[in-house]
């Protein structure tokens, strides 16, 4: 396989707002990338495009070597791209064990590898969540943070290779977030791909090896943690021209 | 088949009610009154479990449910009037325009909220209405097309009864197969479903055929016992007290669904007289079922004996 | 021929308008689908029908009575229900507002009884236009529909009501913390609506035969027209999607049949769906 997932050239134009300029990188399988910039730089936008919720203007996708730009969101998920989203969409009439158990029914092949029973799977994932005491609850009833972990536990139920994170830790407080991050990392460690986009740097570079930054639509950096935390462009993007310059 | 198994107490309780059914106007000393009672009871509880299949569990609002039945109705009876065919072959060709209807209202609502689902639903109920008054020659005008009698009454209830056992079952298991699975997702959310693996398209058509097969043959089945199909079929009405029947009863639940079929369809016929009356009496029951008890009667009992 | 068409198109065109304008209104700032709002129509033309006829008011009096029942009609079922229902699912609303559209339709047909009804014109007379003969009530009716939706549109861009309400259409939280009072804005909207739909029925009323069935004919009507336009598109996005509609049934109804006019809106509603849902100037949402 070339690349795991390639980002080839892609553009993204609302009318006549440019939210994507030529966005190119990819990720290998087992890495865990972080995706960051300030607000409106496009990192959502950038999501959407990569899991099939927009249409790129122009460019290419490839996963696993195969052209996904124009592929539907649930093809995808069928090939093991899965993505979670910022503000937490569940099943709300569902319960939460059905939440997840839906992913499963759907990848019928991936679940048969597995070995186990949808319900020995789904408790699994809900164990790994730290939800397994509510299974039987209504999706709907539950808590702001628990909604949170649900995102995270749901898409696992097609058995994703590459999981995609909408600002995972947006609303937690730092204790959820802790939680979170513990259960990332055993994701992580499993072998799962993740590619986490976050506002809240610090908990973010606790978890991940390289982080692309994004400004304007434009890709402005691409390196591990340190290096971007001393990367002059993307001091300025954040912060602004003049504490960049007195503090390079 | 793991599913059969869970599902064996509902499948014998269906079993146990229909042949009590099969019995008892026979029976009984009213018979052909009762016979047409309950005959009609039947194919209500199919018309309104098929859209409960559309609505309660794709979230397909679906005002409209009496298309299907009134094209298979009325393609039937101008095979049998104008035709000499088979009558299998009537039968299946009146079937299969039933289901291709349920595409006018499928395929432009795929690609947007379901919710103008319910309002293409109108539309076309209303166009067809227009249809069988406009060309009155072909399809009868206000006086529909009639037939001579050809099925016996006991025949035809007999049938009505294993064509309701038969829909209840066969949706009762399909709700709880993936596919149900698949549909209740796509009425909770229909991006999220998407995200985990659900083709929505392809669920969605599929809701809409089941529904409208189960539904023709119920149409084609009334056709046959009133010998008669004319536009009220494709009256707001009809459609309208699917609707409720579904509602009160309990959307979303295929026996609650049934349940209020049966009750309220029985209730339609004993208040006849006072129709007005009863059309404006059920209306308002559907607001307050709305607005109190959204989970309609069935529903409602369920959750509360859940907690 | 031709200019019987051209002619017959403009009326409708600018009383299609109307209807629409009610109910996208709606459908815009509340996000509400209002099924009762074809049966609010139906029952301004009843309701001036039982003034004039009943209680032998004069015909000015009928007309204003006839539209003050339609906001008193449109305020109660939003404040005694819909209201109620808002932060419930889309399917809630849509069975609510039919269920109340029904009784509306069997209350009136209890009152009045089931036959076609003729409402009296305002003025008497005909003109001739491009050679197209003309009751004066119908030029009264493009008239002071047209009249309505320049002050519509004025409204909606010039004063400072009604780029609030235009601001709740798009964001309520935001539009609140503006200072905007989101409630208020929610109130007069509806009153414009009723208002709406209440001259639509009067002007509907003296130049087409009243039925209990047209309170769902307006529902087709009111729908194809707002989706053709497109949610949140510009205000003249709805007439021309008006004068669409309008020529589109009126060549029907002279090519084909009278009664299948409603044919074409509904191919015209199938086709926008299946092949441009956001509508003709549409904006995002769907």
């Amino acid at each position: 396989m070339a690349q795991f997932l390639e980002v080839k050239n892609i553009h993204k134009n609302f009318g006549k707002l440019a939210a994507l300029s030529d966005i190119s990188f990819s990720v290998q399988q087992g890495e865990v990338v972080g995706l960051i910039g300030p607000n409106g730089a496009g990192k959502t936008t950038l999501f959407n495009v990569i899991t099939g919720f927009y249409r790129a203007s122009s460019g290419q996708i490839f996963f696993k070597d195969q052209d996904v730009s124009q592929a539907a969101p649930n093809k995808l998920a069928e090939m093991g791209l899965v993505r979670t989203f910022q503000i937490p969409r569940p099943f709300r009439e569902l319960t939460v064990h059905d939440n997840v158990a839906v992913g499963t029914l759907f990848n019928p092949e991936r679940m048969h590898k597995t070995q186990l029973s949808t319900t020995e799977f789904v408790e699994k994932v809900l164990d790994g969540v730290k939800l397994l005491p509510q299974k039987g609850n209504l999706a709907g009833n539950l808590g702001y943070g628990n909604l949170k972990k649900l995102e995270v536990g749901r898409a696992q139920g097609p058995l994703p290779d590459l999981l995609l994170l909408d600002e995972p830790f947006a609303g937690l407080t730092l204790s959820e977030t802790e939680s979170l991050i513990e259960i990332l990392r055993g994701l992580a460690t499993q072998g799962l791909t993740l590619v986490i986009v976050e506002h809240k740097l610090k908990e973010l570079m606790k978890l991940v090896k390289r982080v692309i930054v994004l400004h304007y639509g434009k890709k402005i950096a691409d390196g591990n943690p340190e290096e971007i935390a001393r990367n002059e462009q993307v001091l300025k993007a954040y912060l602004g021209r003049r504490w960049s310059k007195s503090n390079a | 088949m793991e599913t059969v198994r869970k599902e064996l107490f509902s499948i014998v309780m269906v079993g146990i009610i229909s042949i009590g059914l099969a019995v008892v106007a026979p029976v009984s000393s009213y018979d052909f009154y009762l016979m047409g009672l309950l005959t009609s009871a039947c194919l209500w509880v199919v018309y309104v479990v098929c859209w409960d299949l559309l609505a309660g569990y794709t979230g397909m609002l679906n005002f409209g449910q009496l298309l299907f039945a009134g094209v298979a109705a009325y393609t039937v009876a101008l095979i049998e009037i104008n035709l000499k065919m088979p009558r299998p072959l009537t039968m299946l060709i009146g079937l299969l325009t039933g289901i291709l209807s349920s595409l006018l209202i499928g395929l432009p609502s795929l690609r947007v909220r379901s919710t103008y689902f319910a309002l293409v639903s109108f539309a076309v109920l209303l166009v067809f209405f227009r249809i069988t008054l406009t060309f009155v020659e072909t399809f009868g005008g206000d006086y529909g097309l009639s037939i001579a009698r050809i099925f016996s009454r006991e025949v035809l209830y007999y049938t009505s009864i294993i064509l309701m056992a038969l829909t209840l079952i066969t949706l009762r298991l399909i709700v709880k197969s993936r596919i149900g699975m698949a549909l209740q997702c796509i009425r909770e959310d229909e991006e999220t479903a998407r995200a985990v693996g659900v083709n929505i398209q392809r669920y969605k058509l599929m809701a809409c055929l089941i529904s409208a097969f189960f539904t023709s043959l119920a149409g084609i089945c009334g056709f046959y016992y009133m010998g008669h199909v004319g536009p009220e079929v494709f009256g707001m009405m009809g459609s309208f007290n699917v609707v409720i029947m579904g509602v009160v009863g309990g959307a979303g639940t295929i026996f609650g669904a049934a349940l209020g079929a049966g009750a309220l369809s029985v209730l339609l016929e004993f208040m006849r007289p006072i129709a007005e009356y009863r059309n404006l009496g059920y209306a308002l029951l559907l607001v307050a079922v709305v607005m109190m008890a959204s989970r309609g009667i069935w529903g409602s009992l369920a959750s509360y004996f859940k907690k | 021929m031709v200019q019987t068409v051209i002619v017959f198109g403009v009326i409708w065109t600018a009383l299609y308008c109307l209807i629409a304008f009610g109910f996208s209104l709606l459908f815009g700032v509340a996000q509400v689908l209002n099924l009762t709002h074809g049966m609010i129509i139906m029952s301004a033309c009843y309701v001036a029908f039982l003034l004039v006829t009943g209680l032998n008011w004069s015909l000015g009096f009928s007309l204003i009575g006839g539209v003050i029942g339609s906001v008193l009609l449109i305020l109660i079922i939003y404040l005694g229900f819909i209201k109620k229902l808002l932060s419930a699912p889309h399917t809630s609303m849509l069975l609510l507002t039919a269920g109340l559209a029904n009784a509306i339709q069997q209350i009136v047909i209890l009152t009045v009884g089931p036959q076609n009804k003729f409402v009296p014109t305002m003025i008497t007379g005909g003109t001739t236009i491009f050679s197209v003969v003309l009751s004066n009530q119908q030029i009264l009716s493009v008239v002071v529909a047209f009249a309505l939706v320049v002050l519509l549109v004025l409204f909606f861009q010039r004063t400072k009501m009604g780029r609030a309400i235009r601001a709740v259409t798009q964001d309520r939280s935001t539009a609140s913390l503006s200072g905007i009072n989101a409630e208020e804005m929610y109130l007069v909207t509806i009153m414009i609506a009723g208002v709406l739909a209440g001259v639509a029925g009067l002007l509907i009323a003296p130049i087409q035969t009243v039925t209990p069935e047209i309170g769902w004919e307006m529902m087709v009507t009111a729908f194809t027209v707002t989706i053709l336009a497109g949610l949140g598109g510009p205000i003249w996005g709805v007439v021309v999607a008006s004068a669409i509609v309008a020529y589109a049934e009126i060549i029907t109804a002279f090519l084909i049949a009278p009664m299948l006019k409603e044919g074409a809106a509904f191919v015209i509603m199938i086709l926008t769906l299946m092949f441009r849902p956001q509508g003709l100037f549409g904006k995002g949402r769907l």
